[in-house]
Order: C-alpha cells, then sequence, then structure tokens
C-alpha cells in the first residue's frame, strides 16, 4: 500500500510539475505582456532603456532560473550555506544582449553578451517583492488587472466562498435527486417514470447550458415583467448577482425582500443553483440507471431474491451497493468543479464567484490570476483522480493495490 | 411413485403447471402443463436439455420469474398453500426459509462486496431473528457442517477469494442454515471440476440425510441422476415426458427422448465409431410444433404424433410417460417396430427405424 | 404392412431466405427511431438553408439597416424601404434571418470539420497504440485519461484567450483559405481565424475516438488472425487500415454523431463568452451573447439563435442513439 502510494505520489508530482511548464509556456506566449511593449518600441528605444525594461520583468535572466524563480522563488541570490556564499559568480542572465545588427521583426536574435547577471546581483537587480515565493508555495504574483497589484491568492480567497457554496449546493442537490432518480427508472424500467427521466436527461446532455440558463431568466426575470399586468401575482426572481443592493419585491403577495437577507440570498441562488443541479443530475441519474440495470441482471441479486429478502433490501443493500461502487469515481472527479466553479453558470448569473473571475482574467488579459486559475484546478485534478483510485479500491474488495 | 423407502406425505405437489414470459418476440410458453409430486425427504430429479423447462419450474415454485414471467395456469402445493396464489409479503417469508434454493455458477451467486460470512448469517437474521454476533456464530457452524475448512477464517472472505467448489459449500451452508423442508438446486454441479462434482453430491446427499430435506434436483447430467435420485421426471419443451423412480428409468425408458439421453451416454469399454445424438434441436418456445413437442425429433414418429398432443399417462405401474406409442389406444400402430439405433449420426437413425419397420412386415 | 416411420427431419425453422446486405439492415433498424429520424430531417432542412444562404436570404450578411424602426427590433418588422425582415434584426441593426442561416454555415462547418479531424486522428491514434501496445500505448494512455479528467473549459478558454490575442494567423495554402471562406461565407481573414477555433476543439475531441478504436484494435490484435497475416508478410500499416480500422468504423460513426452536437455546444459556448468565433461573422453562440444584454426588453432576441442551436444539437443526439441501436442492438439500453 505504501509503495503504491509512494509511486502515485510521485506520477503526481509529476504530472503537477508538466503543468506547471505548460502554464508557464502559456504565460511566456500570452500577449498584452513585456514582449508586445517592445516590439513596438524597438527601433526608437535604446539599449540601456531597453536593458531596463527586460530587467524590470525578469527577461534579462535565463529561462530556466526565471521558471524556477516562478515556481519555487530560488534563486534569490546566491545560496549561502554554513555562513559562505556559493555560486555568487555564476552568471544567471544577461543584463545587456547584443543583438544581430539591424534584426527587426519579433524577437531580435541575441548572439551574445556584454555584461552577464551573476547570482550575486541577484538580490540588487530582483529584490524579493511581496509575492515572489513561487507558484508550489502558494505564491501565484500580483493581479495586474482585475485588483492592480494585489495578491492573486488574495483574490482568489475573496472569490471561492460565492462559488463554494453555489456547487456545493448544487452537487449536493444532484446527488440527492441524481441518485434515487437513477435506482428507479431502474427498478421501474420502461415505466412512464423513466421515460419522462430518459428524455429529462437527454435534454440535460443536449442542451448547451448557457441557453438553459437565458431561458430560465426569460422566464422567471423577463417574462413576468411583462405579464405583470394581467397576471399581478407572478413572481419575479432578479436576474444575476449574489444579493441585491436596494430592496425589492419579489411578487405582490410575498414580503418586500431585504438587500443581505437569507431570503434575499436564496432568490439569487434559485436559478444558478438550478442551472448547475440540471446539468449535473441528468448524467449522473442516467449513470446510476445503468449501473443499477447492469447490476440487477446479476446472479447474486437472484440469490439475494431466493434469500428470502424483501424486494426493498435486495435492491437498496444488495444491488445498490454494487452499482454504486463506479459511481464513486465520478463523483470524486466532480469534486474539483468545487473550485473550478462553473464558468459559464456565473458568468451569466453575474455570480461573483472564481468561475466568473477566470473569465474577467482572460477578457482583460490578466495573466497572473488566469494560470493560478488553471494550475490549481490542474492541482485539484490530480488530487481528485488519486483520491478517487484510492476510494475505488476501499470501496470493491476486489480491487487492490497494484 | 411407490418407494418404500420414503414417507407417504407429500411435501409439494406442482398440479397443471403453465408458466408464460412475455416477451418483445412474443410469448415464450416455457412450462406447459407439468404436474408432479415430491415427498418429505425425497430426492426428485428434473432432467431435459436447456430450453426444457426445468428451470424455470424451480423458479414458478419459488416465484422467483421476473418482471416477464408468469404462471398463467396451474397450482403449487406446499403443505395445504397455494403458493401460486400467495402475495409476495407471504412468499418472501418462505423462500429462503421452508423452501430454498441454490444454482448453477456459485461464485457469481454470491455478492462480491459482503463477506461470505454475512451472506450466510443473513439469512439467518431474517427468518430465524438472530442478532448479528449470534447469526455470525451460526454461519462459522454451518461452514464447519458443509466442510470448510478454517471457517472463522474463511466466513471473512470475499467471493472473489474462494473457489467454485468452496462457493458452491457456502450457497449450500446458506440454504440449509434454515432447514428448509425443501431444496431446489439448479444444476449445482455443472460449473465445477468433475472431482470437485462429487464431493458436492456428498454433502448434500449427507446433509439431507441429517435434516430430512427433500431436494429438487435440476439437471441435464445422468450421472448425477442416477447418483442421487429416488424419482426422476423428464422434461422436454415444458412439459414432463417420463416420470417414474431411477432405476426404472435407467432399466426401461418408455420414451424416446429418455431413450436418446441414455443412449448418448457413452459406456466404459463400448467401442463405437460414432456417438449417439438426437437429432435436432429443442424447440422454439415461441413457436412449439404441434400435436406431441417431441414428434419432429422422433425416430418413431407417426401422423399422429403430428396430430394429437398425447397425455401422460401411468402405463405402467408407477411409471408415467407421455407417448403415443405407449398409450393403449394408439400403441398398436408401433406393433413390430424396433428400437432405433441412436448411434447413427443425425438423420440416419430415421432410416434406420424405417428399414427395420419393412424388414418385419 | 409397411410400417413407415415418415421421415420428418429435425425441426428447421425456413429462415427468412434473402440476406439483406448489412447497410439495408442498419438503415431499416434506424428507421425505427422516430427521434432520430425526424432530428435526420429535420437537420437536413436546416442544412439545406444554411447552403442555400446567400440564395434566399435578401439581405448582407452584415448589412446594417439604418432604416428599421428601433434596434432591435422584432420578427416580422418591415424597414422604411418596405423589405420584410423575417425574424427582426439585431442591435445593430443587422437582418436575423440572414445571420441565422450564415450561422448555421459557420457553426456546422466548423463542427464538422473539427469532428473530421479528431475522430480520424483519434481513430488512427488508437489503433497504433491498441496495436502495438506497450510503452506507446501506455504514454498514449496517460495522456488520453489525464485530458479526459481535467475539466475542458478552462483549458480551452485560456488557449483560445491567447491565441486570439495575440491575433494568431496560422499559415496555410491558398487553396484551403478559399475553400474554407466558401464553406463559411465569409471573408478569408475570418475563415484563417476560424482555422486556429478548430484545431483548439480538436484538441479535446480526439479523446473519445481513441479510447474506441484502442479497445478495439485491442481485442482484435489478440486475435489469431493477425499473426497470420504477419506471419503473411502483411505490414502493420496494412493491417492496422484493413482489418483493425474497418471493424471499428459502427462505433467511431456513433461517436461522431454524438460528437458533432458536443462540438457546437462547445464552439456555442466559446463564442459565447467571446473567447470562439468573433463579430462579425455570426454564429449562434456569439448572436446569443450579444442578445443577452438586450433581451430584458427583447425578450424573444435569444430564441432566435438559441432555438436552431438547441434542435441541432438535440438532433445529432438523437441521432447518434438512432445509430447506436442501430449498429447494435445488443449496446441497447
Amino acid at each position: 500500500m505504501t509503495s503504491y502510494l509512494i509511486r502515485r505520489i510521485f506520477q503526481m508530482a509529476l504530472v503537477i510539475l508538466l503543468a506547471a511548464v505548460f502554464v508557464y509556456f502559456l504565460f511566456n506566449i500570452s500577449p498584452g505582456g513585456p514582449l508586445a511593449g517592445i516590439q513596438q518600441q524597438q527601433r526608437r528605444i535604446t539599449r540601456e532603456d531597453l536593458a531596463r525594461l527586460r530587467t524590470q520583468y525578469e527577461l534579462d535572466l535565463y529561462w530556466p532560473v526565471r521558471f524556477s524563480r516562478w515556481l519555487v522563488g530560488v534563486p534569490q541570490g546566491p545560496i549561502v550555506l554554513a555562513g559562505r556564499e556559493l555560486l555568487e559568480n555564476t552568471p544567471v542572465g544577461c543584463y545587456m544582449p547584443v543583438y544581430e545588427a539591424e534584426s527587426s521583426g519579433l524577437q531580435p536574435k541575441i548572439v551574445g553578451c556584454d555584461d552577464y547577471v551573476y547570482m550575486s546581483e541577484l538580490p540588487e537587480l530582483h529584490p524579493p517583492v511581496r509575492s515572489s515565493n513561487g507558484i508550489l508555495r502558494g505564491d501565484f504574483g500580483l493581479s495586474t488587472v482585475i485588483s492592480r497589484s494585489r495578491p492573486v491568492s488574495d483574490l482568489l480567497k475573496s472569490r471561492i466562498g460565492p462559488t463554494v457554496q453555489l456547487m456545493s449546493i448544487s452537487l449536493l442537490l444532484s446527488l440527492l435527486l441524481g441518485v434515487p432518480i437513477g435506482i428507479y427508472s431502474a427498478v421501474k424500467q420502461y415505466s412512464k417514470f423513466d421515460y419522462f427521466f430518459t428524455t429529462v436527461s437527454f435534454i440535460g446532455s443536449a442542451m448547451p447550458t448557457f441557453f438553459f440558463a437565458l431561458l430560465l431568466i426569460l422566464l422567471f426575470s423577463v417574462f413576468p415583467v411583462f405579464l405583470v399586468d394581467t397576471i399581478p401575482w407572478v413572481p419575479r426572481l432578479p436576474p444575476g448577482l449574489r444579493e441585491s443592493v436596494r430592496s425589492y419585491e419579489v411578487a405582490t403577495w410575498l414580503p418586500t425582500v431585504q438587500p443581505g437577507s437569507a431570503f434575499d440570498q436564496f432568490l439569487h441562488l434559485l436559478m444558478p443553483v438550478g442551472v448547475l443541479t440540471f446539468f449535473n443530475m441528468a448524467p449522473w441519474s442516467r449513470f446510476v440507471r445503468s449501473s443499477m440495470l447492469e447490476v440487477m441482471r446479476q446472479d447474486y441479486v437472484r440469490t439475494a431474491r431466493a434469500k428470502g429478502l424483501y424486494e426493498r433490501v435486495v435492491i437498496l443493500k444488495h444491488a445498490l451497493r454494487n452499482a454504486l461502487i463506479p459511481f464513486v469515481t465520478i463523483v470524486v472527479l466532480a469534486l474539483p468543479g468545487l473550485f473550478a466553479g462553473a464558468i459559464i453558470t456565473e458568468t451569466v448569473f453575474a455570480w461573483p464567484g472564481m468561475g466568473r473571475l477566470y473569465y474577467d482574467a482572460l477578457q482583460r488579459s490578466d495573466w497572473n490570476v488566469a494560470l493560478a486559475f488553471i494550475f490549481i484546478t490542474a492541482l485539484l485534478t490530480v488530487i481528485a483522480t488519486l483520491i478517487g483510485d484510492i476510494l475505488y479500491t476501499i470501496v470493491d474488495p476486489r480491487i487492490k493495490f497494484s | 411413485m411407490p418407494n418404500d423407502r420414503l414417507k407417504d406425505n407429500v411435501l409439494i405437489k406442482v398440479e397443471n403447471l403453465h408458466t408464460h414470459f412475455f416477451t418483445e418476440d412474443g410469448v415464450v410458453q416455457a412450462v406447459n402443463g407439468v404436474d408432479f409430486a415430491i415427498r418429505e425427504g425425497e430426492v426428485m430429479g428434473l432432467v431435459g436439455e436447456s430450453g426444457s423447462g426445468k428451470s424455470v419450474t424451480s423458479l414458478s415454485i419459488m416465484r422467483l420469474l421476473g418482471a416477464s414471467g408468469k404462471i398463467v395456469d396451474g397450482k403449487v402445493w406446499l403443505k395445504g398453500r397455494d403458493l401460486s396464489q400467495l402475495t409476495e409479503e407471504e412468499m418472501v417469508k418462505i423462500r429462503g426459509n421452508e423452501i430454498s434454493m441454490i444454482f448453477q455458477q456459485p461464485t457469481s451467486c454470491l455478492n462480491p462486496v459482503f463477506q461470505i460470512g454475512a451472506q450466510v448469517a443473513e439469512v439467518m437474521e431474517i427468518h430465524q431473528g438472530l442478532g448479528r454476533e449470534d447469526a455470525w456464530q451460526q454461519a462459522i457452524e454451518m461452514f464447519r457442517k458443509v466442510g470448510i475448512p478454517d471457517p472463522e477464517g474463511r466466513a471473512r472472505n470475499f467471493p472473489h477469494e474462494i473457489s467454485g467448489g468452496q462457493a458452491q459449500r457456502v450457497m449450500i451452508a446458506m440454504a440449509l442454515s434454515t432447514v428448509p423442508d425443501l431444496l431446489i438446486a439448479d444444476e449445482p454441479t455443472t460449473a465445477l471440476d468433475v472431482t470437485i462434482q462429487a464431493q458436492i453430491l456428498d454433502l448434500m446427499r449427507r446433509l439431507r440425510t441429517e435434516t430430512g430435506t427433500a431436494i429438487l434436483l435440476i439437471t441435464h447430467d445422468m450421472g448425477v441422476i442416477a447418483e442421487m435420485a429416488d424419482n426422476v421426471a423428464v422434461m422436454y419443451a415444458g412439459q414432463i415426458v417420463e416420470y417414474t423412480d431411477v432405476n426404472t428409468l435407467f432399466e426401461t425408458q418408455l420414451h424416446p427422448y429418455t431413450e436418446g439421453l441414455l443412449a448418448a451416454i457413452p459406456v466404459l469399454g463400448e467401442v463405437r465409431d460414432t456417438l449417439a445424438v438426437i437429432p435436432g434441436s429443442v424447440p422454439n418456445l415461441i413457436n412449439l410444433p404441434p400435436g406431441c413437442k417431441f414428434h419432429p425429433r422422433c425416430p418413431y414418429a407417426k401422423p399422429v404424433c403430428v396430430a394429437e398432443m398425447p397425455r401422460l399417462d401411468e402405463v405402467q405401474p408407477g411409471h408415467k410417460v407421455r407417448c403415443h406409442m405407449r398409450l393403449p389406444e394408439t400403441m398398436d400402430q408401433w406393433a413390430g417396430v424396433g428400437r432405433a439405433d441412436w448411434h447413427f449420426f443425425g438423420d440416419e437413425v430415421m432410416e434406420v427405424v424405417e428399414m427395420a419397420g419393412e424388414a418385419q412386415s | 404392412m409397411t410400417a413407415t416411420a415418415r421421415t420428418i427431419g429435425p425441426s428447421s425453422r425456413a429462415e427468412d431466405a434473402t440476406q439483406e446486405s448489412q447497410v439495408r439492415v442498419v438503415f431499416r433498424r434506424f428507421r425505427r427511431h422516430r427521434l432520430a429520424v425526424i432530428s435526420a430531417i429535420l437537420l437536413l432542412v436546416i442544412f439545406g438553408a444554411s447552403l442555400l444562404a446567400p440564395v434566399i436570404t435578401t439581405f448582407p450578411r452584415d448589412a446594417i439597416d439604418v432604416s428599421s424602426p428601433e434596434r432591435p427590433a422584432p420578427p416580422g418588422t418591415v424597414s422604411r424601404d418596405g423589405r420584410m425582415h423575417l425574424l427582426g434584426v439585431d442591435h445593430l441593426g443587422r437582418d436575423l434571418f440572414t445571420r441565422v442561416l450564415y450561422a448555421a454555415r459557420v457553426s456546422l462547418t466548423i463542427a464538422f470539420l473539427v469532428v473530421l479531424i479528431s475522430e480520424t486522428f483519434g481513430s488512427l491514434l488508437g489503433a497504433v497504440a491498441g496495436f502495438y501496445g506497450g510503452r506507446v500505448d501506455m504514454i498514449l494512455s496517460r495522456i488520453n485519461e489525464f485530458m479526459l479528467t481535467i475539466p475542458q473549459l478552462p483549458i480551452l478558454l485560456i488557449i483560445s484567450a491567447i491565441l486570439l490575442k495575440r491575433d494568431v494567423v496560422l499559415p496555410m495554402p491558398g487553396f484551403v483559405s478559399r475553400l474554407l471562406s466558401a464553406l463559411l461565407l465569409a471573408p478569408e481573414r475570418e475563415a484563417q481565424k476560424v482555422v486556429v477555433l478548430v484545431l483548439i476543439l480538436v484538441l479535446f475531441g480526439w479523446l473519445s475516438a481513441f479510447r474506441l478504436m484502442r479497445g478495439m484494435a485491442l481485442t482484435l490484435s489478440k486475435q489469431d488472425f493477425v499473426e497470420a497475416l504477419r506471419a503473411a508478410g502483411s505490414s502493420d500499416a496494412r493491417i492496422i487500415f484493413r482489418h483493425i480500422v474497418p471493424n471499428g468504423i459502427a462505433p467511431i460513426l456513433v461517436s461522431a454523431s454524438l460528437n458533432l452536437g458536443a462540438v457546437i455546444v462547445l464552439e456555442s459556448a466559446l463564442s459565447f463568452l467571446g473567447l470562439g468565433v468573433q463579430d462579425p461573422t455570426p454564429t449562434w453562440g456569439n448572436m446569443l451573447d450579444f442578445a443577452r444584454s438586450y433581451m430584458f426588453k427583447h425578450p424573444w432576441l435569444p430564441l432566435v439563435p438559441g432555438i436552431p442551436l438547441v434542435i441541432v444539437s438535440m438532433g445529432f443526439n438523437f441521432i447518434g442513439d438512432g445509430l447506436r441501436d442501430a449498429l447494435d442492438p445488443r449496446l441497447k439500453r
């Protein structure tokens, strides 16, 4: 067991490292960064000014050094061991590169170096800033657009609450609704119940989430406004955000909603949770259904009946226990969603969560935020996969670590 | 079926049972008029090929037919109650308690996620009201009784950790833990090695003597019948075609099908060029042939066989058969017809009968 | 008296004599699915309409109708010079009927291209992985597994954002560019940007085809006939292409159909978020994006692009379902 765990963790670390490299690669090619500006002004800028610009964005350092600093925050300067400075004269970058004569275009070719940057010069040229501990130590740098110069991690922390609220409620509801529906559909196969929910699930798998969300808004926020003349009692849901700023009326027969109250929050939660629950519940109920159907055909279910067990016990104890085994993995893999949220749903409903933050970051080119999001999502996915595998071995006695 | 060794009290009586399955492709007439009785402590064998209706008969007794199966006619009497009319509530109390059943492929009959000890204990928990601990101890006892070594340890195993033979022992333990009146064993040894087969059959015999449980043994293996059964009913296309005690059956087969079945068993020491085979194949249960269901494959078939279905009649004391060739009113048509040589392969067996018939005319 | 035992042979049911060709059998079974058939018809109608788009629309795609009484305007609006806008105009005054049809062209073209490339690519990779096994298989399968578990949307979004902002244009031969431009009914510049989007979508599109074909290749490779072929001197490529791949066509077709629905929805989602197809190239997704801002006063606006989107998406799903049942009834339910 321990050797398996060690092996898995090692693999995980590898994957995460690769993810980090990938993310860093994206970061470097992402536009709107330092390179673009330089391209523009290249011809008019002096070598000294160019050098200073490059330093500002750490571009004077060699990319492995840059990557290492981004990842773990080292090296910041010469390594101090037992009072002595090591590696202080190792060149880690080039302050004043020699460019190929008269080259233009995207990136002038660098053919030499006039002034190297040494390890010992690091603390002076690149003093540690507020956030430079490296991604692996939880430091994602500073946000450049959304919250200028605020650490990204602060921003993430502020947004995670609403997302977790939204996702956990809808995941829970999806489970509570999806599993029983799946079971009942399997037990009463071909019944009206089954056909109805098969259709519903079908719609759930084919319909785009954003259109469904828009439809809901149309139905519950837009049309009621038009109908209010003819049908005065029709309720009206707020179309977006998490809380209102002012008090408002939902329907004539309901009390006025106070901003920030529980009722207010509840009303704002209704539609986004509805969307998310629907789109999770549909495939989950299908899965449980087909898993149950598979299991119920097995010999041991017939044995359970032959033993004189009530049908309810046969289904819920003997059959379900087996049918849910593969389902466990699916649920576990949905957990990274607690963080990554639902980008589309949050955007449509203007929900102040992680998904919307990511969307904003992409729109406004705040790459530190966006990349932090991607990295954390990848990390969570890898962890969730591991947990899922371990859980599987616990839940199914036939599977061993091998 | 008189057999002095057995008690006279009838334990279970199946009367004119008809069971059909209603499927998309049509109505499958799996059981078409089956009558038999089992006495207390008797071992009754039910023989036939796959598709003969033997398994469905047993499932009908247990009322485990599933959604598409239905007992459309007939009665099943157990100690004075008609099982076919009971509610599900009442049936649940009988299953595993008064009537137990074991199946083929014992390993797949055990739930893979529960320990085998728990699965046996479960029966006692529900039918005898034992608590967890007591039931578990009882289960270990049963394991010991059925010959599983290291019962305490084994009880914690999961089904995938034990062999097929051990699994069947567990199933037997499960079935007999409530000391049922009847044990239905549906091909209990078919999926097992021959050596294990003998052990399991031994075990069943031994336990039967201890508990006095009657056994309905369903199989296609005549060897198993010879070893275990007191009485035998041969089934074909959902009907019983021959019904007598085991010794008589092996001495004289009145029905052509039984003749063929026994002829098909190779005899040690006998040297033959060809295997004995019953020509043709089992009929489609949705579209049964008219008249006698066996006539398309019968070397002795005559026009009356196509026209009319023969009734099951006791043509000799203690020996019932369903065949025009044996029924008093029609048997004259076969005067002078000799026994077919089943060792001719396939259709040729028909020709020989013709020739033999002609030769004697 | 001759005792003739009438030789009645083994009861053999007369087999339905004619052996229907495989294709006809499949076709017949497919027809039994009413929903699949209805979907196929509807899709053909939409398909046909989009093909005829330049013919049946009276307005140019990007033309802003300044004479329209309001913008956006509901269906049936007649502009001041007497021409009717069948589905109204959008917030800029462009005829919606025209744009919806042109959008059908764009979305359908993208979907077909993506599915074509990813199913082909995925099947080949899968066949190779299953056939050769070993290291190759392990690496490819791991990648496949990982990509199946990570949430696709965030990654697609960021790649698209990066490439879009940099205005990346892939160099391609002239005829490709022209062909695309004709398919999309859009100027070449726009077509070139669409290519980038297609490639991004292929990134996650190959996953299901890979798994399907790999499974097929694994089972088939173990069979004796592969050994026999090898011994007879058949090259690996030949074995793969002539024996393994054809066997996997059926499930790949099903997967392709389902994928078409998924890709259309995915592309719409990306466009809806502004990171897919860009205005002025119309696609149902970006039309929905614009509709969003105006739907409070003009509730019909999102329905115009939304309804065809749902029809097409569900249609592909139904067809995939019908195909699945038609090609292998054993997989039913």
